[in-house]
């Protein structure tokens, strides 16, 4: 089979409404595409059933390969995998369980055909539960405050990415998740589609609270990376600084005890708060001077820009207005040999 | 592929107003030099219509080229851009705004022909509000200057020319053009500067405020620590830990020595000493993350240390 142009990466987990049932979603939803396409079914860990139906499917469909991870790597590893396996110019990721209408799909890569980088589905939320409505209120709440972005829901997975694109924006650990914060962060064109809920879209999900509290850690690191990346100086020192003036206001206000008082201090637990918080700032003071320095030694691997795109003009001639001027020059630039 | 004499970067952000006011001034001001030259706009995520008033331009004796970037990043970042698209010789950058003049630029280039790999422009007759803008500049400028070492009187104007070969190497990111003098010289690079004129602002909004002053200030720190310390960051975190050592001995001491029923006081000595250690493991974690980067900071950041072509 020649190279397909399209990739359909579905990292394969624990949670999963079937693997045949969701080939025939994006069957459905490909199969006015005009594209040839494939379907990468990567399992993520040691899933024994899982593997066996995957292989299964893909002996009977040319178009389905099957990867499988020895252990648990994460979606983000799944999707590099995936990147890694084709060499199609744009790809799509779909979750191994139901999320939205398979028309959505066809949007998504029209999306991309209009000039996105990356176009992902936005779950309307109407028909969902309204436990998971809240937490993606919540979560989407913490991510628009955090960051500077306007998406309403970027958490569905389904999403058509141009091969640059994931190439680009890092995915490893937790940053899948926010891949379109991402890559809008790095200047690329992000587009949020729609889309209406599929019927079959689990119920609510609770999750272990452990899960929470990672996740919102996921959602501090990557504030930190979009604002401070380049001068994690300005995190630390601030931080560090206030943390330091405190501890010395309070140090000085007992030396001045001490000294203009008479008062002795030698045992006062606000001495040793003080000292504290001094050491504590300047140590964090130091940390961020240690990102400075390593900052600045990664710098040259990353542009800090992105240039979306670049017109050039080449002065006009003069109009030969007068056929009688002399033989000085028609300011007609001469043309420079590329 | 030809090289041009001159490009003249121009990095803009929201100021649909002033580029059809602009390019005809740098047009005027830069043709009569008789060379050939290219004027690059880099919009920088503008969210008005500067693009649109870009796409309008018809040069006449210019080559131009117009880069629109993928989001919003910055002054330096956009002048990082415009010295990539860049093919001139000689490159002028300038603000967008109209507060510089465009008739400067040909004794610029002119001065930097003439021996040095960088002129910054100084704006000795500022045109801005004395206490927000003129003061703070004044104050930033002279502690810049007592940090860095370099004599120049305005390190804020973006009015500045460059020999190619600086352009090619430099290493820029964030708000670093502020210290361009700085580190250029630590390269050996030629500098000069020359008194530019300025004019008040026009059209749109500044966008510098009080604000920055913090920003400059750790950015000041960063660099200097850089500069001196890249190579050798141990050595940097063990006179930093000095701090904290030195302290908390002399606590210790005092709590020891003194009796006077000081055992808060020896807590805080032994704080102090130990948060000391901890900036020492700092400084060997600083090592393991540089591991493999022997060379100096001026050669990372410029890399032709060769000097001007």
């Amino acid at each position: 089979m020649s190279a397909p142009e399209l990739s359909v990466v579905v990292p394969v987990s624990k949670r999963c409404d079937g693997l045949a049932e969701i080939l025939a979603l994006l069957h459905e939803g490909l199969k006015d595409s005009g594209r040839s396409y494939e379907v990468v079914l990567v399992v993520d860990g040691d899933l024994h059933d899982r593997l066996a139906q995957a292989q299964a499917l893909a002996e009977v469909d040319e178009r389905i390969r099957v990867l499988s991870f020895a252990r648990q790597f994460g979606e983000g590893a799944a999707l590099r995998a995936g990147l890694m396996a084709s060499r199609a110019p744009i790809l799509l990721t779909h979750p191994a369980y139901f999320q939205v209408q398979p028309a959505v799909l066809g949007e998504l890569l029209q999306a991309i055909d209009d000039g996105a980088d990356v176009a992902f589905a936005s779950r309307s939320s109407e028909r969902d539960s309204a436990f998971n409505r809240l937490q993606r209120w919540v979560f989407n709440f913490f991510l628009r405050r955090a960051l500077w972005v306007r998406f309403r829901d970027i958490s569905s997975g389904v999403r058509a990415l141009k091969r640059e694109a994931l190439e680009d924006v890092a995915v490893h650990g937790p940053f899948h998740r926010v891949l379109p914060v991402l890559a809008a962060m790095k200047g690329l064109t992000v587009r949020e589609v729609p889309a209406a809920l599929h019927p079959q879209a689990g119920g609510a999900r609770i999750y272990r609270p452990s899960v929470y509290v990672k996740r919102f850690l996921d959602l501090v690191n990557v504030f930190f990376l979009a604002r401070f990346t380049y001068k994690p100086l300005r995190f630390f020192g601030l931080v560090g600084g206030l943390i330091f003036g405190v501890g010395l206001l309070i140090c000085l206000y007992l030396t001045a005890l001490k000294v203009f008082g008479g008062e002795a201090i030698g045992d006062r637990p606000l001495l040793l708060m003080g000292v504290l918080l001094v050491a504590v700032g300047f140590q964090t003071l130091a940390i961020g001077l240690l990102g400075e320095l390593i900052t600045f030694a990664h710098a040259a691997k990353h542009k800090p820009y992105t240039i979306r795109e670049v017109v050039r003009k080449q002065p006009e001639p003069a109009p030969k207005a007068r056929e009688d001027s002399a033989a000085d020059a028609d300011s007609k630039p001469e043309p420079t040999p590329k | 592929m030809g090289t041009l004499a001159l490009s003249v970067v121009v990095p803009l952000h929201n100021e649909e107003e002033n580029v059809p006011l602009l390019f005809p001034a740098l047009e005027e001001a830069c043709g009569p030099m008789g060379v050939e030259y290219e004027v690059i706009f880099v919009d920088d995520g503008s969210t008005d219509g500067t693009w649109d008033a870009l796409q309008r331009l018809q040069p006449g004796s210019s080559r131009l080229v117009c880069a629109r970037l993928g989001r919003n990043s910055g002054q330096t970042p956009a002048m990082a851009a415009g010295f990539e698209l860049s093919r001139g010789d000689i490159v002028v950058t300038m603000d967008g705004d109209l507060q510089n003049d465009p008739k400067d630029i040909p004794e610029l280039v002119q001065q930097c022909a003439e021996g040095s790999d960088l002129v910054c422009g100084w704006r000795r007759d500022r045109q801005d509000k004395l206490w927000t803008r003129k003061i703070p500049s004044k104050c930033a400028n002279w502690l810049i200057r007592k940090v860095t070492g370099v004599h120049i009187h305005d390190y804020g104007c973006s009015l500045k020319a460059f020999r190619r070969g600086l352009v090619d190497s430099m290493r820029l990111y964030s708000d670093m053009h502020r210290f361009l003098p700085f580190v250029a010289q630590r390269a050996g690079a030629r500098i000069s500067e020359r008194v530019v004129r300025h004019h008040a602002r026009r059209y749109g909004v500044t966008k510098y405020g009080l604000g920055r002053t913090w920003k400059v200030l750790f950015d000041l720190v960063s660099l200097k620590m850089l500069v001196h310390y890249f190579r050798r960051p141990l050595l940097w975190f063990a006179l930093l830990a000095l701090f904290p050592l030195v302290l908390g001995t002399a606590v210790l001491w005092a709590a020891l020595a003194g009796g006077t029923g000081g055992t808060v006081l020896f807590g805080a000595g032994m704080v102090l000493i130990s948060m000391g250690f901890f900036v020492l493991l700092l400084g060997l974690l600083s090592d393991l993350a540089l591991r493999g980067e022997w060379r100096e900071f001026e050669q990372l950041l410029v890399q032709d240390a060769g000097g001007p072509a």
